[in-house]
């Protein structure tokens, strides 16, 4: 039964992931990286760590793509423009490094040779989630909240159009 | 029953398209999207490794990482819209400030 949904999340997530490569439209790319977003909680659930399974539909599934399509809409872009110019200038070549990285990558993990099974470990309910999170990192928890408020004030700061000058009042 | 080898391929696997996206694409959004999938590769990897361990630390770990994740896609979308007030498009292609456009206009 966990093979089998193993390996239809897995499925999930690589055509999500393909689909946000290929697709012309951003929009057509942020919802394939929302299917990519889901199986990847889906995965989470399958680790026993279902805290972070929700967390990752709350915050990806929904905050970063809802984020992503309002930019999209925002910023009006003109189909025939992104249908004339998909791909870089060089893209054959680039495409070739990006699968050097993935063998380089697949070296690694062949030579590193690791095995064993997945589920060793205590069980990660919410609870002992919550306990490990509010003793052990209980300070760099607090630290997120200044992380947080540091890029909302940067993107608000970044995005509003200029204040004018008090001579252009005058 | 999948093993951490399985969760490490799948790891790698969606790794690789993140990097080849933001190689191959031009759309400043498109390759912001890659590097979340990137983001996520390492964080499914971390709560892998974490649950082959018998440790918690994997799941804070990720979560940390999803923590910056957010922050960084809203200050990346920030700039993302204030390229585009700049020159009209997303495509990084059609921005040159240092150096190259200059080249190109002789």
């Amino acid at each position: 039964m966990e093979g089998i949904l193993f390996v239809l999340l897995s499925v999930l997530a690589l055509g999500g992931g393909l689909w946000v490569l290929l697709r012309r439209s951003p929009v057509d790319s942020a919802l394939g990286l929302l299917t990519t977003m889901v199986a990847i909680a889906g995965h989470y659930m399958l680790l026993d760590a279902p805290f972070l399974a929700a967390v990752q539909l709350i915050v990806y599934g929904g905050a970063v793509i809802i984020l992503f399509l309002f930019v999209i809409m925002l910023l009006n872009l003109r189909q025939d423009r992104l249908r004339a110019r998909r791909l870089a200038a060089g893209r054959w070549v680039y495409a070739l490094a990006g699968v050097a990285v993935l063998f380089c990558l697949a070296g690694i993990f062949l030579a590193g040779g690791t095995s064993g099974a997945v589920d060793a470990g205590p069980s990660g309910t919410v609870e002992a989630f919550g306990e490990a999170l509010f003793r052990r990192w209980v300070y760099p928890f607090e630290l997120t909240s200044v992380l947080l408020l540091a890029a909302l004030v940067g993107a608000v700061a970044l995005t509003r159009h200029a204040a004018p000058k008090a001579e252009d009042k005058a | 029953m999948p093993t951490l080898n399985h969760y490490l391929l799948l790891a790698i696997l969606l790794f690789g398209l993140g990097v080849t996206g933001v190689l191959i694409r031009r759309n400043a959004l498109v390759i912001l999207m890659c590097v979340e999938l990137m983001l996520n590769a390492a964080n499914l990897a971390l709560v892998a490794f974490g649950r082959s361990g018998g440790s918690l630390e994997g799941q804070a770990f990720a979560f940390f990482s999803m923590t910056v994740a957010a922050a960084e896609v809203a200050v990346g979308l920030a700039i993302v819209v204030l390229i585009f007030r700049h020159s009209g498009s997303t495509d990084l292609e059609s921005i040159r400030l240092v150096g190259g456009g200059a080249r190109e206009e002789q």
